[in-house]
């Protein structure tokens, strides 16, 4: 049986800012079907490491490849089948729902499913409505629905259901298995323990730019997690691992 | 036009359209100048000067009083010296006038030529009125050509400052709020092309010029009867190789700002200079003749003055060579600059 290629594979991939090491000798894949969650606290390096997975930043060293093609010579073709949701960015606010998905599917040569997505993400009755009438909820959808207009076979997601309320959250929690199981790849950058263990098949812990663990969350919760805290929190077991990687000490400064 | 580039443009028309400020400043602040200025300037009534009497006995005194007043063209205002020194200080008379024996004595600043203007003219009409026979026979005729009242000076101008004005604010400001929310970012994570972004500016800027000239100029012709004399198609030109340059500029500005505030800043730090020495409000001939020359070189003074060749001189494409190259070369310095710092 031939091995699945993965859709994404990152190699010893670095990137230094003057004296700081934002991300260091990063290493991991993405298959088909997968959603991977890079988790990190502030400055650990996760939207510096998405901004070069998506050709937005050049890394200093090291090898991505989206297949077999590396990105750095294949970038127009491969940002024709990735779709990108960026953290805190804002879309034109005077444009409806409609004219915004619009505005997206034109910049993609295949063929685009604006009205699907309408549907998809329940935003229907938006459809009209200017994105500055919109509820917090309801961007985040439109934002994801720029990501999705093309039909993309693999997501990045940059904390997604950040500032959401929970009827909010689960929604989008339930819109990515569902993108999951239809076979796209998704990365998910998130500070959200308890969304990365509810989706994601493999984590990628980052602190100060380097991998400090990979492995589903049941593996990393029964290598690092405390045994009881596992036993009475069931989903407490991931915030102890975090923990124990990534220090208690806080990381805003 | 691809099609990503044409939804684009049309994106930059809608956000022109929704917002109100823009509505503003292109359509309703240029007009409201036109109204303004061109009411001010234009009168028909016949020109009256403000001057200060202070009362005197006698009846030579007398006689020149009258004769001040008997004349149309002056306002006279009474009031001892006190009064006057505060009202020629206020600029609410151009001179004031005291008598003392047989001699009449004018008090204006010198330094003002609409003063120096009053002087000359109370005095001409006292002596008239006082029996004086000028030894050349003349005759006034008064005219009232098409291109020579202060509205046909100001027409071309205003439309120059108006294309300048939305053109620095309209195309810089969005790129840079556009920055500062991370959009430019994320259109760099889709296939489109990054010229293609700088150009939907540009082309949404010259879609939106289009408008902004048809309502100043029916709006000078309605009201004031503004007519182009020259080539209608050289001025058209000129509007677009203007609006490109200031597009340009605009788009160099905000380059690599992503704070509104900064740019807005950097703007009116470019525009004020350019505003007062465009030649805009009053002819370049009032500065030294050494500086004409390189106030000449101004974008905003090389759009002024070619649109006054074609409107008010009648000339066509080759009258407006100079200007038009002054405006190619600033334009595509500033575009090749913005290609190669443009900041995502």
């Amino acid at each position: 049986m031939t091995p699945t290629l993965p859709l994404l594979q990152v190699e010893n991939v670095a990137k230094a800012y003057g004296a700081l090491q934002a991300v260091d000798s990063v290493s991991f894949s993405l298959f088909p079907g997968e959603c991977v969650a890079i988790l990190g606290p502030n400055g650990a390096g996760k939207s510096t490491l998405i901004e070069m997975l998506v050709g937005l930043t050049q890394p200093d060293s090291g090898s991505i490849l989206y297949g077999n093609r590396p990105l750095a010579t294949h970038k127009a073709e491969i940002l024709e089948e990735i779709g990108v949701q960026l953290q805190e960015s804002h879309l034109y606010k005077k444009y409806t729902v409609e004219e915004t998905l619009r505005l997206f599917a034109s910049f993609y040569q295949g063929p685009t499913q604006e009205k699907a997505i309408l549907t998809r993400l329940n935003l229907q009755e938006k459809a009209h409505t200017r994105l500055e009438h919109l509820s917090g909820g309801q961007k985040k959808r439109v934002y994801i629905g720029c990501a999705l207009v093309h039909n993309p076979t693999l997501l990045f997601l940059d904390e997604p259901t950040a500032a959401l309320d929970p009827q909010s959250r689960i929604h989008l929690w339930e819109l990515i298995v569902s993108l999951k199981k239809e076979g796209r790849g998704i990365l998910l950058a998130t500070h959200h323990l308890e969304e990365a263990e509810f989706l994601a098949d493999r984590l990628v812990i980052l602190s100060e730019g380097r991998v400090v663990a990979t492995g589903s969350p049941t593996e990393l919760i029964a290598k690092y997690g405390k045994k009881e805290e596992v036993i009475v929190r069931k989903r407490g077991g991931l915030e102890e691992v975090f923990l124990q990687l990534t220090g208690r000490g806080l990381h805003d400064e | 036009m691809s099609k990503s580039l044409l939804e684009m443009v049309k994106g930059r028309l809608r956000e022109f359209r929704r917002e109100p400020s823009a509505f503003f400043f292109v359509l309703f602040m240029p007009i409201l100048w036109m109204v303004i200025l061109g009411g001010a300037f234009s009168r028909t009534s016949q020109p009256q000067a403000h001057i200060g009497w202070i009362p005197t006995e006698g009846e030579f005194a007398t006689h020149i009083r009258e004769a001040l007043e008997k004349d149309p063209h002056f306002i006279v205002k009474q009031g001892d010296l006190s009064t006057q020194r505060h009202l020629l200080g206020t600029g609410a008379v151009d001179l004031y006038i005291d008598v003392e024996e047989n001699q009449v004595r004018y008090h204006f600043d010198a330094q003002h030529p609409e003063a120096l203007h009053t002087r000359r003219w109370v005095d001409e009409s006292l002596q008239s009125a006082m029996g004086r026979i000028s030894p050349v026979l003349t005759e006034d005729r008064r005219e009232s050509i098409p291109g020579s009242r202060y509205i046909d000076f100001l027409i071309p101008g205003l439309l120059a400052f108006s294309l300048f004005t939305t053109s620095l604010f309209g195309t810089g400001m969005t790129i840079v709020s556009h920055r500062r929310d991370n959009l430019l970012k994320r259109f760099l994570t889709t296939p489109i092309r990054p010229s293609e972004y700088i150009l939907s500016h540009l082309i949404g800027r010259l879609l939106i010029m289009m408008l902004e000239i048809a309502i100043i100029l029916s709006t000078g012709n309605l009201l004031f009867g503004f007519q182009i004399q020259g080539s209608f198609l050289a001025f058209l030109f000129l509007c677009v190789v203007g609006t490109s340059a200031f597009a340009s500029m605009a788009i160099a500005i905000g380059s690599r700002m992503n704070e509104t505030g900064t740019y807005n800043s950097i703007t009116n730090l470019l525009m004020l200079p350019m505003m007062l020495l465009g030649g805009i409000w009053f002819s370049l001939s009032h500065f030294p003749e050494w500086t004409q020359p390189l106030l000449g070189l101004l974008p905003l003074t090389a759009l002024v003055n070619g649109f006054r060749r074609i409107a008010l001189e009648g000339g066509g494409l080759l009258d407006v060579l100079p200007q038009s190259a002054i405006l190619l070369v600033v334009g595509l310095f500033c575009f090749a600059w913005s290609r190669k710092r443009f900041l995502w």
